[in-house]
């Protein structure tokens, strides 16, 4: 069976010809037993097809779908409740409370000390009462940072222990993570530069191993987007190694692939 | 363009401006058709669920990067198929990996509540055993109605590709679905290769 007699079976098949048109290909199919048997099967397989219903969202799904969706997006709050974004601290979060109360311990202890112990720089540098109530405030209500400590040197342990959990839970990122970084650019340092300012920390990866590299993504170049690649970097993600690549389009890096190099699989591709 | 088209045009704008019900509206337009895709993509409501939500993520994410050259609506089924290839790929990784030893049997009494109802066992058995490719072409166009033509675009192979897989995917369901019917039915019906 040639190309023309399949077009011609579809075309049949989906009643897609004129009267006139339909007969003539009719005849054409009657005359071969093959053709006839292709028909057959096309129109089996269309009319159980059209029984299949149509599928749609009930009415709980349709709120979940779009409040995860909000909530992801940090889009404005609407009537539809907003659940948990995935990851609710942004990378800043942690950075800022910390420099918030670094700059509060600076101003309580360390300049103080530095300054000495002469009696009218002292009371110059006693604060105003009213002044040390709003520091206090704000030094215990920074969020991530001071907490609800009692003392500068203590909120200081405490940030510092709450900003390293943060700053782990900030280099837990996946595929879809790194493409919204990195989304666009152009060149390696470009894509490091952004990389560095999401404080997505990867290792380099080792020239000895580009060559393997290479041939890996060779072998898996049918299953990845086409396009440049620009290696990322190295990570361990579940307890295996892993190997981001950004792959380019015009716009610059539009994809970008998660994958095991040891088996050679890739793990996610975010597009 | 359709009035469809433009109006989601229009509404990619707003959405783009800030505008909170355009994200609605472009939600109402269009999830049925993105989870029914998903749905018959992965034959499975959860996990279509999750390519849903993931089709829409990366669409709103990348709205401002979107040209009105094709269609919203292309584009949108684009990614889906695209997305629900990736969800299938990471599937059959992890169906490939060895279970946990502490792993428990699957409670095979607990069905899908959804599936239950919804399941034609030959026909969903039959979609669910041609290639991802194959389940594409006729996902698209025998139950989504697309032309060859939408879906082309949609995959992003030629028309000509499109045929080949839908009449090839027809064909194996065709057969596929005569072996799994029962025998009074597969004489009268078979058109298997003869």
């Amino acid at each position: 069976m040639n190309d023309q007699d399949r077009d011609l079976i579809l075309a049949l098949a989906a009643g897609q010809l004129s009267k006139a048109d339909a007969e003539a290909a009719s005849a054409r199919i009657a005359s071969d037993p093959e053709l006839v048997a292709e028909l057959m099967g096309q129109e089996l397989a269309i009319s159980s097809l059209s029984t299949v219903p149509a599928m749609a969202l009930t009415a709980s799904e349709r709120d979940e779908l779009r409040s995860n969706l909000i909530a992801q997006l940090n889009l404005a709050a609407t009537p539809v409740a907003a659940a948990p974004a995935k990851r609710t601290m942004k990378w800043w979060q942690p950075v800022a409370g910390l420099a918030v109360a670094a700059a509060v311990v600076a101003a309580f202890v360390i300049l103080p000390a530095n300054l000495g112990s002469d009696d009218a720089s002292d009371a110059a540098l006693q604060p105003d009462p009213a002044t040390a109530a709003v520091e206090e405030e704000s030094f215990t209500s920074t969020d991530g940072a001071g907490g609800e400590t009692g003392s500068p040197n203590e909120a200081t342990t405490t940030a510092g222990a709450q900003s390293d959990a943060a700053a782990e839970e900030q280099n837990d990122f996946r595929a879809d993570d790194v493409l919204a970084a990195t989304e666009g650019s152009d060149t390696p340092a470009e894509a490091e530069d952004s990389l560095d300012t999401a404080q997505m920390r990867m290792a380099p990866l080792a020239p000895t191993r580009s060559s393997a590299i290479e041939a890996c993504l060779e072998r898996l170049s049918d299953e990845l987007p086409s396009g440049d690649i620009i290696t990322l970097g190295t990570k361990d993600v579940d307890g295996i190694e892993t190997l981001f690549i950004g792959i380019k389009d015009e716009t610059g890096i539009a994809s970008v692939a998660l994958i095991a190099p040891e088996a050679c699989q890739i793990l996610e591709i975010a597009r | 363009m359709t009035d469809r088209a433009d109006l989601d045009i229009d509404l990619i704008d707003r959405y783009l401006a800030g505008d909170i019900d355009a994200f609605n509206e472009l939600m109402e337009a269009h999830e049925d058709r993105v989870f029914s895709i998903c749905y018959r993509m992965m034959q499975n409501r959860e996990a279509a669920l999750d390519a849903t939500q993931d089709t829409f993520l990366t669409v709103f994410r990348k709205a401002d990067r979107y040209k009105a050259q094709a269609a919203f609506s292309t584009w949108l089924y684009r990614v889906a198929v695209n997305t629900c290839y990736d969800h299938l790929r990471r599937q059959k990784r992890k169906r490939a990996d060895p279970l946990p030893e502490s792993h428990d049997p699957p409670d095979l009494a607990a069905g899908d509540l959804y599936d239950a109802v919804e399941v034609r066992p030959d026909i969903e058995e039959a979609l669910a055993n041609l290639s991802d490719d194959f389940r594409a072409a006729v996902v698209l166009v025998d139950l989504q109605g697309m032309s060859l033509d939408q879906a082309s675009d949609t995959l992003e192979v030629p028309t000509g590709t499109v045929k080949s897989r839908l009449f090839r995917a027809r064909k194996q369901l065709a057969r596929n679905l005569g072996n799994l019917r029962p025998p009074q039915e597969h004489q009268n019906g078979d058109t298997g290769e003869r």
